[in-house]
């Protein structure tokens, strides 16, 4: 029907005088919005039933009993959100998936910078390396879990082998090293993409303000601090808040790889939500976990935003 | 200007090594892909082939169901983008047009959504998706992938349209255009840098996500290349030289793509991410 | 041009809005009749042994029965996906005309599963047969295949170093210790997957439900639980036992890794089931693999341990009762197909008169524990569902290495109690 409206507008717009066109002007903020709301409506259509129902729904359910398959959902209140906070494995997943978060974020950002200011230089063949390490973004989590297990399982141990060394490379066999094991897959997959970040914003600083402190006598270290880290300020907040968000959903990669083990060390927190709802059948339970995690999630982005406006003031 | 010095020359040698260390995974990959299955119990993996075992990938190709799921995954991430470029493109024009302070208000609303990744709710998700009959429907999934992904696709299309100047769109007014011709012939056209972007890191999330197809599209003709990866390496009867030979197939298209485009890729990710 | 491009760009998003809004709304068909008549149905299988050849068997022999029915298969893997699979099919009211069901699983899907009592081919089986399978005294599936499951050895390395078959676990253990004070590694263990959560229902089998037919009831009931229950604690215990004397970094081997290994000789045993022999067997054809049951500490508790484990099972929902209630006939009766599947399947049959062919010592071996009597694996996967066993199975592994101490084991186990779904009211 709106089809038809949109010709009308063309015939009236097209009568009048220089004078009139403030008047009119007016009018078609007014007619104009209704446009504009046209054009906003859709993308509300899905935004709403693809993340705002679901997301009340989830709240709703979280306050049942609800199995996901029986037909009967009772209303429990708070119970479920009691539980979570007695539930250990909930505790442990969210600790790890935090310390995941944490390292992660450290690791990668520090890489990527290194590994930009090294393509920043002027070294031969930088197209291969920047190609080579952005190439494990381009594969799915699931199939990096995979060849990372068949690295520690055979490939490693038998460069010991051949060496006859016996460094334990078996990092997804024990407790103590699967952090490990899957920081290095979950960084050899992601340091390519981060590095990119840092390489654009390096090559956006403007390399007169270098000579100009070259000039005033300025080292190699003045001019690291003084000028390239103020300058990519963006990209510090852009890589910190990418790495930590692709971090705390961490799932896909622990599926293929160690499968949470040994034991529960290595489960994360959606990894238990899924297990939850979709092995032992506690719909009701998973979705108040998800609230819970949701909820550290936008404090968690609350904090962020804090920090990023400060800074932005500062500068 | 600058030299290649001493400094430089060390730089080459860690350079080097890094990419060595980064190929390595890439190396035993290759290596397994085309070895028989004899061959990798007999032989030191870094050994190469003696000879070149096709047939692995034959078998993978079919394991994978390779043409079918490639056609799924490519017809979900590609109606997806499409869709998410579009109603992007239509939300951020009307927010930042609008004017009034309900545009500024579903701004805050959509962005809102983006502090939550979809794989925090996808309980509820699939609850709902369920009732609306979105399992085992390409379009189901292509639904919930718009809904979840909008928000960013906003925010980073927002930020561009703030920078069209408005005298365009002001002629075009006076020449009679109506908002809606404004947008479509003269708006869409000018996001095209920006939907670059967008559609190169979309397309690498949609395309390798696993989460959303493992629970919705469950059918064997409709299962995307993620989750029959997943399969290729199942707990009974594992043949790691097929499941690493798919491994090569399933990643390939993307490679492709990334070779013939990847200029557009390095634009695309700086972008996305500098809005 | 442009302006021909934007309409065009509308009626797309008008055609793909109007598209998923109908989707959403008409989409529950469960495979259909087609114009010419045939009736597609879809099977949900999790069979990975042969599974190309036991696909083309089933349907031509469906086929030549019933020329109008052509059967779909869907594989997936019943360890990681099988639950998540048919809830998402459930929910989604899209559950396959068939589904092949591992017997245990059953409590959980009846009321989504077609009810067979009154069928005439239900009684093609012997009353402890149907009765093993049966909900409430209801059939809901037609039981087709058996595993076995106990202790596989290598027969050279048992001859060669003049060992028993130990009837305990006690003797196990002097096994063990015989066989590592030789230089030979006693067990294969691949503690990376699933064979804590499998050999802990072994050991509950023997040690617990032999004493206690109703023991996770108990537990459910509050009668019971893991940190009071000695015949329990004996069961963590024997997974130490195991641990001590088994193949080098368990935790970072699966079961390909472990099959490897025992085919290779490197170890000398393997706690496992009747589908792991395929695989073993694959990397070395020659190698002469004998079975001795699960040993309790107690030696009358010792026994065979049988699991029903391929059935099929029709959906309450399906469009096509009738025809799926045929194909499950032709399950039942059809004792030429029955054959051919466990031939190729390299298992045992639970239809009446159908024996394999596979010439294997360990076949010969589980043929003679079987005619002792054999005890119900699926008393306990009944009971204690496969996510609280895999759990279990997490609080093991902990404890074994040393993130737990034992008593704390068996309590995270007791409370896990409230995470988990019971199959059983």
């Amino acid at each position: 029907m709106n089809l038809d409206r949109k010709n009308t507008p063309s015939i009236s717009v097209n009568l009048p005088a220089k004078p009139a066109a403030s008047v009119q002007k007016k009018k078609r903020m007014k007619a104009g919005t209704f446009q504009y709301l046209i054009l906003l409506l859709p993308p509300l259509l899905f935004f709403v039933v693809g993340m705002v129902i679901p997301l009340i729904m989830g709240i709703y359910n979280s306050f049942t009993d609800w199995d996901g398959l029986s037909l009967e959902k009772n209303w429990i209140g708070l119970t479920n959100y009691m539980e979570i906070f007695k539930d250990e494995m909930f505790l442990n997943s969210f600790k790890f998936t935090a310390m995941f978060m944490v390292f992660n974020t450290l690791i990668q950002n520090v890489a990527a910078f290194l590994f930009a200011v090294m393509l920043d230089s002027n070294i031969k063949g930088k197209n291969f390396y920047r190609t080579i390490i952005f190439a494990p973004v381009l594969l799915s989590p699931i199939l990096v879990g995979q060849i990372w297990t068949k690295m520690y399982g055979t490939i490693l141990p038998s460069i010991n082998d051949m060496l006859g060394l016996s460094i334990n490379f078996n990092f997804f066999s024990s407790p103590d090293t699967v952090m490990t094991g899957l920081l290095i897959a979950n960084n050899w997959q992601w340091i390519g993409y981060w590095m990119l970040i840092y390489l654009a914003g390096l090559q956006a600083v403007p390399k007169d303000i270098y000579e100009a402190c070259t000039v005033d006598g300025g080292s190699w270290w003045q001019k690291f601090i003084h000028i390239t880290i103020p300058m990519l300020g963006p990209s510090i907040t852009i890589c910190t808040i990418g790495i930590a968000t692709g971090s705390l959903k961490v799932y896909e990669l622990i599926v293929a790889s160690t499968g949470g083990g040994p034991g529960d060390s290595s489960k994360s927190t959606i990894m238990y939500i899924y297990d939850s709802a979709f092995m032992s059948q506690q719909s009701s339970y998973a979705s108040a976990m998800s609230v819970i995690f949701l909820l550290v999630l936008l404090v968690f982005a609350f904090i962020q935003l804090k920090v990023l406006r400060k800074r932005e003031v500062e500068l | 200007m600058k030299k290649y010095g001493k400094g430089t020359l060390v730089l080459q040698v860690i350079g080097t090594i890094i990419a060595l260390v980064y190929l390595l995974p890439f190396l035993v990959v290759f290596l397994y892909a085309f070895k028989s299955p004899e061959e990798l119990i007999s032989s030191s993996p870094f050994s190469l082939p003696k000879k070149l075992e096709w047939d692995n990938f034959s078998q993978a190709f079919e394991a994978l169901n390779f043409w079918q799921s490639f056609g799924n995954t490519f017809l979900l991430t590609a109606s997806a983008v499409l869709l998410l470029i579009l109603l992007s493109g239509m939300a951020a024009y009307s927010i930042v047009r609008g004017g009034s302070k309900f545009f500024n208000g579903s701004y805050m609303f959509f962005i809102a959504g983006i502090l939550i990744p979809y794989q925090v709710i996808f309980v509820p998700m699939f609850v709902l998706g369920s009732s609306l009959g979105f399992i085992n429907n390409l379009f189901g999934v292509i639904f919930l992938y718009v809904g979840t992904s909008l928000p960013f696709a906003i925010f980073v299309m927002a930020g561009f349209v703030k920078t069209i100047p408005k005298e365009i769109e002001e002629a075009a007014f006076i020449d009679g255009c109506s908002i809606m011709r404004t947008f479509w012939v003269i708006i869409l056209p000018m996001l095209k840098p920006v939907a670059a972007a967008l559609t190169i890191i979309l397309s690498l999330q949609i395309w390798n996500d696993y989460l959303l197809p493992q629970l919705f599209l469950t059918d064997n003709n409709m299962k995307t290349l993620t989750v029959m990866q997943s399969t290729l390496f199942s707990a009974f009867e594992t043949n790691f030289n097929v499941g690493f030979a798919g491994i090569i197939l399933s990643s390939l298209p993307i490679l492709i793509l990334f070779l013939l485009m990847q200029k557009h890729f390095v634009k695309g990710i700086t972008m996305g991410a500098g809005k | 041009m442009k302006r021909f491009v934007s309409k065009w760009f509308g009626l797309f998003m008008a055609i793909m809005l109007v598209g998923s809004i109908l989707a959403a709304c008409g989409s529950n068909s469960t495979g259909g009749a087609s114009k010419d008549g045939k009736v597609t149905l879809k099977v949900l299988d999790w069979n990975n042994t042969n599974t190309k050849e036991t696909e083309k068997l089933i349907q031509d022999t469906v086929e030549k029965e019933l020329p109008n029915v052509k059967l779909e298969f869907e594989y997936i893997n019943w360890d990681t996906d099988f639950s998540s699979t048919m809830q998402t099919r459930i929910a989604g009211r899209q559950l396959p005309d068939i589904v092949m069901i591992k017997g245990g699983d059953h409590p959980k899907y009846t009321e989504h599963l077609m009810d067979l009592s009154n069928e005439e081919f239900m009684n093609e089986f012997p009353e402890d047969i149907r009765k093993a399978l049966q909900i409430n005294g209801k059939d809901y599936a037609v039981p087709y295949t058996s595993n076995f499951q106990g202790v596989f050895y290598n027969k050279r390395i048992f001859d060669e170093n003049n060992i028993e078959i130990p009837k305990t676990w006690d003797e196990l253990m002097a096994v063990a210790e015989k066989l590592e004070s030789n230089g030979i590694t006693p067990f294969t263990a691949h503690f990376k997957d699933y064979q804590i959560g499998n050999s802990f229902n072994q050991f509950a089998t023997v040690e617990v439900f032999s004493k206690n037919p109703a023991w996770g009831d108990d537990l459910q009931e509050g009668k019971e639980a893991f940190a009071k229950s000695p015949e329990f604690k004996t069961v963590f215990e024997h997974f130490e036992d195991v641990y001590k004397y088994s193949n080098k970094d368990p935790f970072g081997v699966d079961f390909t890794g472990a099959a490897e290994k025992f085919a290779k000789e490197e170890t000398a045993m393997w706690i496992i089931g009747t589908w792991s022999t395929a695989q073993v067997l694959k990397n070395n054809p020659d190698l002469e693999i004998g079975f001795f049951p699960t040993p309790a500490t107690e030696e009358q508790n010792t026994k065979i341990i049988m699991q029903p484990d391929h059935t099929f099972s029709g959906s309450k929902i399906t469009k096509h009762p009738e025809e799926v209630k045929k194909v499950l006939e032709i399950f039942a009766t059809n004792k030429d197909m029955a054959k051919q599947y466990i031939d190729n399947v390299q298992t045992d049959s639970l239809i009446p008169d159908v024996v394999s062919n596979v010439d294997a010592p360990f076949v010969e071996d589980i043929n003679n524990y079987k005619s002792i009597g054999a005890a119900n694996a699926n008393v306990g996967n009944v009971q204690i569902p496969w996510p609280y066993q895999e759990q279990a199975g997490s609080y093991i592994a902990e404890w074994l290495l040393g993130k737990k101490s034992l008593d704390e084991a068996l309590k995270a186990t007791d409370d896990y109690k409230s995470k988990v779904k019971f199959s059983t009211k």
